[in-house]
């Protein structure tokens, strides 16, 4: 239930009895009294910005001694909290200057005195509906903002676990199609060169046989970590490709620097030192990599970016070829 | 017998003996502002008697009050001590009805 604060500000000790009785019969929580201008800042703590109103609906006189009840009604309409609150004014003035002057300082509404009860409660019972919709409006507008904000949040994380390999947490295959071809376009801006890695575990069928899927699923970890390891500057990029197949890409890197990481990570994947005691080239687990560089100068085609992982794919295969645990290059063109 | 009837909402029954009270309080201050003719105090007791009057129900004093605020500005010592005495008379003379509205 929304809940309903009023505030009477007025001098009258006969008209604040008149106003309270009235107000008391109409759906109204809490009745404030203040008596002067300074009175009533104070307990509307003006002053504080951003604090939530405490008042839903403001009956201001305008006639009281020390400060124009105009001047009052503007002060405030003008502080933040208080913008939205409506300010009824009560007045004996009948003056319509009077009445424009209170409009332009911001009040809801009117109430001429001497303060007819039927009027009186229709106006203020008005002002009361109205401000019992705005609140309920804020606070759905509130909710919708908090639902929005987790809506955000997950979709964010859906989005990453939409270009991630779940189990290495290295980009997958989506994100890795689409990486490679935003940079040979950078390259090609640029005019650098890139640097692809393919890379495949040696043995890896043998593997799973002989130690089960779960040690087959903590050895892709492992290599995925070595992977990261070595490709660790920002413009560096590791994938898992599929099975037990990865990828590497270098930008801005030419054959001996893309050799020399390929190298690397193939000596600290032996390092490891997983066992391996079924695998015909050693008794550790190694990997096979096959290595390409490109210096674009014609237009990026799905047919170039194909060529240019089957061209690493090629020197990965010679990799194999040759007997595993071992770094292939070929030149792409 | 009393000759002034006035019709008041029931709602109001409790209020009216303290208001009534307090009109019997504008009057003795009335009388001292006179004498000392501090018209501007007493622009202020009819300003606030004529916002309140008809508000609750009685809108002779209302009426009454709106003359007291324009003599005090005016200065209007004699009418000013006239209005009073119909005041005091008015009160004197006072029967409420409460009825539902």
């Amino acid at each position: 239930m929304v809940k309903i604060n009023i505030l009477v500000v007025d001098d009258d000790r006969d008209i604040k009895l008149l106003l309270e009785s009235y107000l008391k019969k109409l759906e109204v929580d809490r009745i404030h009294f203040t008596e002067t201008a300074a009175e009533t800042y104070e307990f509307l703590n003006l002053k504080d910005k951003n604090n939530e109103a405490k008042i839903d609906l403001i009956i201001l006189d305008i006639i009281l001694e020390d400060e124009d009840g105009i001047a009052i009604c503007k002060k405030i309409k003008s502080s933040e909290t208080y913008q939205e609150i409506p300010v009824i004014m009560v007045t004996a003035q009948k003056a319509s200057k009077f009445l424009k002057r209170a409009f332009e300082a911001g009040a809801f509404d009117f109430i001429k005195k001497p303060i007819n009860k039927i009027e009186f409660m229709a106006r203020i019972n008005s002002a009361i509906k109205l401000r019992k919709e705005m609140k309920k409006r804020i606070k759905r507008e509130e909710e919708l903002l908090k639902i929005s904000a987790k809506l955000k949040a997950v979709n964010k994380k859906l989005e990453k676990i939409a270009l991630q390999d779940g189990l290495t947490g290295l980009a997958n295959r989506r994100l890795f199609d689409k990486t490679l071809k935003d940079e040979l376009n950078r390259a090609k801006r640029n005019k650098n060169s890139l640097a692809l890695i393919m890379a495949d575990i040696d043995n890896f069928k043998v593997y799973n046989d002989t130690y089960g899927h779960q040690q087959g699923d903590e050895c892709l970890k492992k290599v995925a970590s070595v992977l990261a390891k070595n490709a660790k500057r920002a413009s560096d990029f590791s994938a898992r490709y599929g099975g037990e197949e990865f990828a590497v890409i270098l930008a801005d890197t030419d054959k001996d620097g893309a050799v020399k990481v390929a190298e690397n990570i193939r000596e600290d994947i032996r390092e490891l030192e997983i066992e391996h005691q079924n695998s015909n080239t050693d008794k550790y687990v190694t990997l096979s990599l096959g290595v390409s560089c490109i210096k674009v100068k014609r237009e990026i085609t799905e047919e170039l970016v194909n060529s240019f992982i089957e061209k690493a794919d090629q020197a990965l295969y010679q990799a194999k070829e040759k007997g595993k645990n071992r770094v292939v290059y070929l030149d792409f063109e | 017998m009393k000759k002034n009837k006035v019709y008041i909402d029931q709602d109001l029954e409790t209020l009216i003996p303290q208001y009534l009270d307090n009109r019997e309080e504008d009057i003795r201050r009335l009388k001292t502002l006179i004498e000392a003719e501090n018209y501007e105090k007493i622009r202020i007791i009819g300003h606030s008697l004529k916002g309140s009057g008809g508000g609750y129900g009685f809108d002779y004093l209302t009426e009454l009050g709106s003359q007291i605020e324009k003599n005090a500005e005016l200065k209007n010592r004699e009418d000013i001590e006239l209005i009073i005495n119909k005041l005091e008379n008015y009160l004197d003379n006072l029967e409420i009805i409460y009825q539902e509205d």
